[in-house]
């Protein structure tokens, strides 16, 4: 396969949602890469614009949200590459990406799934929107798929409906229904949150053995830093609509840079925590998405608030050793004054 | 599914038993019965002979207490399908009936194809253009539809018809045709009467069906499975028309069932003006003359047609819908 660069590159995307109280900058300014057969983790508080990120990418942001700016390239088979931010959403060709090369997974497998259809019918649909098949081809295919998922007696589970399963059977149906056409990049949005904790393990060791057997990238998406621990490659770390730091998952665990990482990893419970020492907690709450602080958007909730310098402009992305990146003006970028104030 | 259909079946027998009863009840409640005014048309000098007031009582037993009038009402129609008598035609009840249901429901019909045709798309435009120059413009047409009396929309259309395409107006069919055996002329002259009284009845149903159709419709169109659906490269058109347009049509099903009794009572005062020779206006003479087994035999129609209906309904709705089915 080829291996030259990587198999998506966005870069400085914005979408933003245009209401009748202002513009929400959802996404404002996002870089990341994600390599072929990599996991790649973005993490963040709720609100803070990754699961915008995400559906950026397939270009399926619910009205009023708009794309303004930035690119968003995929690496296709031939070494082509495509850039999905510049395609009509409504397109042929988009369209062709979508569940083929780009396949996705959503967070309420209840939800997401249509409660008047049979399961089977959900997910040969998709094979039979990207493959030239007949019916008995793609029903063969869904069962193949079904019993690799861990659905048993898939013939019998061919012809249910959503309501009879359980919530992880559901989330099985959904990654069966996102792999069926063995997409190079499969994005999971949250896609263990609305299940009970043993089955997040199982949904999430499925996930990435199937990762192992297709060779596809994985881009998910949690608030889970536990998760991420354990099946990320590379991870971002996002804050109101950017990525504050970016690093290989050791790196990150073992060294965080940004004031907010470091808050967010010291706000993990630990087993053996006594009556008196209490977990930490980043204080103060995410600001409403109109009224953003100025300068760093974290600087009213940062412990190494530099007044006059973070409150002034915002911190350029700042390159560290290992391909880290980090937004902070401790890392430097503080000397840069003239950059545009915001 | 066979389970559930019988069990609505049987239980559908002591409801229309209750109904019987009330229905009868509602026919004696006023004071005096259809005899009392004939009498009263005696002492005013018609011609009504005492042997037939005598026979009429004799064969009802007007004089007999209640129970047993009622009895007799009812085995007459279970054992023999005897409705009685209309006293005001002097015809079987029956007969008249069954002549006016025939064009009630080929009415309706027609009506209920108009409005769904053109609600429908409308109903699904408007709710995917949501607060678009289409949504507005329809729901300024959609109100105004709505708001418009049914008999003002019909005499509008009947001086337009008389004026501008000189048809005579009024009733179902041309003087010609009223009393003919039916035929290919008759056919298509009827269907040149028909769009008034469809276009009057179906132009407030359209309209609330739009409004009904377009929040439906707008409950499902964000829901996480039209998401999933766009997610898997499917086009617009035909990820609407499979998966939120399937789902709104679930309300709007479970009402269906009540256009079976609108056969019999719906549309009075549009069949009143327009003169159409359906049962509504039937019904109202009726209950007026105090004909009581005609009056009667609608009320007892009316209600085991809702009950047949909302039957159909709840089937058709267990068809169409598997949470309902499995539950």
């Amino acid at each position: 396969m080829n291996t030259q660069g990587p198999l998506l590159e966005v870069q400085d995307l914005q979408t933003h949602f245009s209401t009748d109280e202002g513009v929400v900058k959802a996404v404002d300014g996002v870089d990341f890469t994600i390599r072929q057969g990599e996991t790649f983790c973005l993490v963040g508080e709720s609100g803070c614009g990754k699961s915008v990120t995400a559906f950026s990418i397939l270009q399926i942001v619910q009205d009023p949200g708009r794309i303004v700016r930035g690119s968003i390239h995929l690496r296709q088979d031939d070494g082509q590459t495509l850039d999905l931010a510049a395609m009509d959403p409504k397109g042929r060709a988009l369209r062709r990406i979508r569940g083929r090369d780009i396949a996705m997974i959503f967070q309420e497998p209840m939800t997401s799934l249509s409660p008047v259809h049979t399961v089977g019918d959900q997910i040969s649909e998709t094979l039979r929107l990207h493959a030239p098949i007949d019916k008995l081809q793609a029903r063969e295919q869904t069962m193949a798929i079904l019993t690799r998922v861990g659905i048993p007696r898939p013939e019998r589970h061919f012809h249910a409906y959503p309501f009879q399963l359980s919530g992880g059977m559901r989330q099985r149906v959904m990654i069966a229904m996102a792999l069926i056409c063995r997409p190079s990049l499969l994005i999971a949005d949250e896609p263990t949150t609305a299940l009970d904790v043993t089955m997040q393990a199982v949904i999430l060791d499925l996930i990435k053995e199937l990762q192992g057997e297709m060779g596809m990238s994985v881009m998910l998406i949690t608030h889970n830093l536990g998760v991420v621990a354990e099946v990320a490659d590379t991870v971002a770390v996002m804050y109101l609509g950017r990525i504050v730091e970016s690093a290989d998952v050791y790196s990150l665990f073992r060294e965080p840079k940004h004031p907010y990482t470091t808050a967010l990893l010291r706000s993990i419970p630990v087993i053996g925590l006594t009556k008196q020492e209490r977990l930490a907690t980043i204080r103060g709450m995410v600001p409403h998405p109109f009224n953003r602080p100025h300068g760093c958007t974290f600087h009213p909730r940062c412990d190494h608030f530099m007044p006059g310098v973070c409150n002034r402009s915002l911190p350029p992305i700042t390159h560290l050793e290992g391909g880290r990146t980090v937004r902070c003006f401790l890392y430097g970028g503080a000397d840069t004054r003239e950059r545009e104030e915001r | 599914m066979l389970t559930y259909i019988l069990r609505r079946l049987v239980l559908m027998i002591p409801t229309v038993v209750i109904i019987s009863l009330v229905s009868f009840a509602i026919i004696q409640l006023p004071p005096g019965d259809y005899l009392t005014t004939l009498t009263a048309g005696l002492e005013a000098g018609e011609q009504v002979s005492q042997g037939q007031l005598h026979y009429l009582t004799e064969r009802y037993g007007l004089d007999k207490p209640l129970h047993v009038q009622y009895w007799r009402w009812m085995s007459g129609i279970i054992l023999r399908g005897d409705f009685g008598q209309s006293f005001e035609w002097n015809r079987p009840v029956k007969d008249l009936i069954w002549e006016r249901i025939g064009l009630s429901f080929m009415l309706s019909l027609s009506t209920l194809l108009f409005v769904w045709a053109i609600a429908f798309p409308i109903g699904i435009l408007v709710a995917v253009r949501q607060y678009s120059l289409w949504d507005y413009f329809w729901t300024f047409i959609g109100f105004i539809g709505l708001a418009t009396p049914n008999f003002m929309l019909a005499l509008i259309l009947m001086y337009v018809a008389f004026r501008y395409f000189g048809q005579s107006v009024g009733g179902l069919f041309s003087p010609d045709f009223v009393d003919v055996p039916w035929s290919w002329a008759r056919v298509l002259d009827m269907l040149k009467h028909l769009w008034i009284p469809i276009i009057v009845l179906g132009t407030s149903q359209t309209a609330s069906l739009i409004r009904i159709m377009r929040a439906n419709l707008l409950d499902e169109l964000h829901k996480p499975y039209v998401t999933t659906a766009r997610a898997k490269g499917m086009s617009e058109i035909s990820l609407l028309a499979k998966y939120p347009v399937r789902v709104a049509l679930n309300p709007f099903v479970s009402t269906v069932g009540w256009v079976l009794p609108r056969l019999v009572s719906g549309s009075v005062v549009t069949a009143v003006v327009l003169n159409l020779p359906i049962s509504g206006p039937l019904m109202l003479r009726a209950l007026k003359a105090q004909d009581m087994y005609l009056a009667g035999s609608f009320i007892l129609l009316l209600s085991t047609l809702t009950i047949i209906g909302t039957l159909l309904s709840d089937i058709l709705l267990a068809w169409l819908d598997p949470r309902i089915r499995y539950t």
